[in-house]
């Protein structure tokens, strides 16, 4: 429990040596390497900036190559985008396929392919416009370039919009005599026209045209009959699609290297990042430094690492700058380790407290099964997060975090009587197991009992937030701040338990023997606030303010408990939706014909949905418990997290046996 | 009994999974269209988005769950309805309001929230948690509400 102790170091090397020395130390992982530029020595060393590295654009060119063979693979359905989609492979064979596969040729190939597929696309939409402007126009049974104005006729060809052409006829007789309209095709509002006129009357007629907003329509270059050119370019169409579809195949067929592709981006994304360090360097003109942080008990192993692979370098532990705290990592056992995330996610602690993740993680799992409250839930997670470490092959802390609260979840189900939201009425006879196992575990049914449910939701809260002070009082009195331990936490753990003890006697829950004993320390710790909580300034008026002001505190820890009444709403949920979902599920089982299937269907779909959101929601309800009601109480943070300079895999796992 | 009380009551019952449900549509979809927009740049973002944008879903759940502490309370699946007055169906009716007007407004502001939590996914991935984290506390009032409607539920005795 605690955090991980750790040591600051420097590494002095012959500055030729600077590659091999950072590839070590990539491989090894244990270093966080700092930046030289921050630290007082930058004065006497240069330090290089590295900007352009070559690594990096391989690396981003094989990246888009991942990406557009990903377009063309069989997709593994919707989940396909839960799994992360990593390639496991071991050791050696990363090795081997970066040494031998040559990722350039398909690298060209798959540019070849999209430019190809690109340009085929730009062409199969201009084919599809030129279809589309001239398929009205394909009932004309004259070619195009006939439709030609000659040494006195003028031609207006195009689309009529909102007005009948029998308006526009009424329009054009009144300016002009000669002219024929010819009705190509005329659909709904839309009417699409030649129109012939003697060019004496070409101003009058287009000034009809203009006033009848007819638009315009010239097809210059073409020859032929609208129909055949139609189809003709039809065909191209077909063509281009049928190229197209062949480009996919490839495509497909080029997708088979992505794998390998995969491992051999991770291999120049390690060495860009490798070669980005060399600006953690710095240089003088024989020698290179490096200054860094180290987990404590990696260091003896760090020095012979070092020293074996390069030859006259030299570790050395240093002492960090007055105002420089170490880079946090948690330490815990491995019990513990999994609730880590709790911790993570809001933030690390600083270099000198304690680390909060031992005294949140059996609140947390209790909290979880408390949110889902049903056995079978809790053996399903337990189940699918065993499967899924075994398919990742990694104890991801998030899967173990999971199979602690399905753990939870199962004691919490089974004392409250939760298997699949079954009841007597709903269990079918062959599962009476269920309902004897049901029996004899439960201790009371919150869906009769919600006020049983909601007492206990509460009290948990009161533990926590009561326990939360405790921890603040022994920080204190570490910090030998007897007085803050005294008037800012015992005062108030005072008061809280004998309120509520005073409460409960009062109602006749217990004893009611000791309710002047409970009243007397309320009133005492309350004064003792009122006197002694603000312990700076003279001014006597001032510093009894304060204390009122915090006093009135108390509808904090007020607010703070009754927070913990969503742990009854969610318990009531899941156990509430799981009943809905069999009772729609015996409802199905009446349908004729596929009542059985739609039973299986409706209770294996309604489950799932079930489990999985009330999951979240337990997962995110238990952390926010934490983070509002329970560290603020004793916790600060504000640490940085330990990040070594290690290998970092976009998309490989490394495994060190084979599958 | 009184006809007109068990349908003031089973009002109640249709409001709670109505208001609260409608609250969740909206509230999905504020962030699916947001999410919608990230996954035109970014498809393998789909899996950390479908937390934030099924978040606000809870609440048509709440409301769910509602209307059916009150079907249980009258018995109205498997016969033998519960006989109550015209008052006792307006506590009944009363009862249902908590969760479903307080999931309603919750669903629709943690979907905006959803929404902004989705863009700062977008822009840092390792920190998709911490817009949970937020959107959780405007589900907080919509527990609350449940909360409140389970206790009502439970003190209201029908004779």
């Amino acid at each position: 429990m605690g955090l991980m102790p750790m040591q600051k170091i420097a590494i002095f090397f012959p500055r030729s040596e600077r590659d091999r020395l950072l590839a070590l130390l990539q491989d090894k992982g244990s270093v966080q390497i700092l930046d030289l530029r921050e630290s007082p020595v930058a004065e006497d060393v240069e330090v290089s900036e590295v900007t352009s590295v070559e690594a990096d654009r391989t690396a981003n060119d094989i990246r888009r190559a991942i990406e557009s063979l990903s377009e063309f693979e069989e997709k593994g359905g919707i989940l396909g985008g839960f799994g992360g989609g990593k390639v496991i492979v071991t050791r050696e064979d990363f090795e081997k396929i970066t040494r031998e596969f040559d990722y350039q040729s398909v690298l060209k190939e798959v540019d070849d392919l999209e430019a190809k597929r690109t340009e085929l696309r730009t062409r199969l939409t201009q084919f599809e416009g030129f279809i589309a402007r001239l398929s009205p126009w394909s009932a004309l049974d004259v070619p195009l370039e006939e439709i030609a104005p000659t040494q006195h006729v003028a031609v207006a060809m195009g689309t009529l919009t909102g007005r009948t052409p029998e308006t526009l006829e009424i329009a054009l007789s009144e300016v002009s005599e000669t002219y024929t309209l010819e009705i190509v095709s005329h659909k709904e509002r839309v009417a699409n026209l030649i129109i012939w006129y003697h060019l004496d009357e070409r101003e009058a007629v287009e000034e009809i045209l203009r006033r009848n907003d007819f638009e315009a329509e010239t097809f210059e270059d073409l020859k032929g009959l609208p129909r055949q050119l139609i189809a003709q370019t039809r065909e191209e169409v077909e063509r281009i699609n049928a190229e197209l579809e062949a480009l996919r195949a490839k495509g497909q067929e080029l997708a088979s290297h992505k794998p390998k592709l995969m491992i051999v981006h991770d291999y120049f994304a390690q060495e860009a990042h490798r070669v980005h360090a060399q600006s953690l360097v710095g240089t003088t003109e024989r020698v290179g430094m490096i200054e860094g942080w180290i987990r404590r008990h990696e260091f003896d192993r760090l020095v012979k690492d070092v020293e074996a692979a390069v030859e006259s370098a030299e570790v050395l532990k240093i002492e960090p700058e007055p105002d420089e705290s170490p880079p946090i990592e948690l330490r815990n056992p491995r019990i513990v380790r999994p609730f880590e995330v709790i911790t993570e996610l809001y933030g690390m602690p600083h270099a000198r407290e304690v680390d909060p993740t031992p005294l949140a993680a059996p609140f947390f799992a209790l909290f979880f099964g408390f949110c889902l409250t049903d056995a079978g839930y809790g053996i399903v997670l337990v189940i699918l997060s065993l499967l899924l470490m075994r398919y990742l092959r990694a104890g991801h802390k998030l899967l173990w975090l999971i199979f602690a609260g399905g753990l939870a979840t199962i004691f919490m189900g089974a004392i409250t009587g939760g298997w699949f939201g079954l009841t007597e009425e709903t269990v079918p006879p062959w599962l009476g197991f269920v309902v004897t196992l049901r029996h004899t575990l439960m201790q009371f049914d919150p869906m009769k009992n919600p006020m049983l449910m909601f007492g206990l939701a509460l009290a948990l809260g009161f533990i926590q937030v009561t326990f939360g002070l405790i921890v603040e009082m022994i920080e204190n009195l570490r910090a030998r701040d007897p007085l803050a331990a005294i008037f800012d936490q015992v005062t108030w753990i005072v008061l809280l338990w004998s309120a509520v003890l005073f409460g409960a006697a009062k109602m006749g829950a217990i004893s009611q023997a000791h309710i002047p004993m409970f009243k007397w320390a309320a009133i005492v710790s309350a004064i003792a606030i009122i006197g002694f909580s603000h312990r700076v300034g003279k001014n006597p008026v001032v510093r009894l303010g304060w204390g009122f002001y915090n006093l009135y505190g108390i509808t904090g820890y007020l607010g703070d408990v009754l927070s913990y009444a969503r742990l009854l709403a969610l318990g009531l949920a899941t156990g509430g939706i799981a009943m809905v979902i069999n009772a729609v599920a015996l409802m199905a089982k009446g349908i004729p014909v596929i009542g059985y299937p739609a039973m299986i269907l409706v209770l294996a779909g309604g489950h799932t949905l079930n489990i999985a959101v009330n999951a979240l929601g337990g997962f995110v309800h238990s952390a926010r418990l934490q983070y509002v009601e329970f560290y603020p109480k004793f916790f600060e943070g504000g640490g940085k997290r330990f990040k070594p300079f290690a290998r970092e895999l976009k998309y490989t796992t490394l495994v060190d046996k084979p599958s | 009994m009184d006809p007109i009380g068990l349908a003031i009551a089973i009002f109640g019952a249709a409001i709670s999974a109505f208001l609260a449900g409608t609250g969740s549509a909206i509230g999905i979809a504020t962030a699916a269209q947001t999410a919608d927009g990230v996954l035109s740049e970014d498809p393998e973002k789909f899996g950390k988005l479908l937390i934030l944008v099924a978040l606000p879903g809870t609440q048509g759940i709440y409301g769910l769950l509602g209307t059916f502490l009150v079907i249980q309370k009258l018995g109205l699946v498997g016969g033998g309805v519960a006989s109550l007055n015209l008052w006792q169906g307006f506590q009944i009716f009363f009862a249902s309001l908590p969760v479903a007007i307080a999931g309603l407004f919750s669903a629709l502001h943690q979907g905006k929230t959803c929404a902004a939590g989705v863009e700062l996914t977008a822009k840092r991935p390792d920190e998709m948690m911490k817009g949970v984290i937020y959107a959780a506390m405007v589900e907080t009032y919509a527990i609350f509400g449940l909360v409140a409607t389970i206790l009502l539920l439970n003190g209201i005795k029908l004779g």
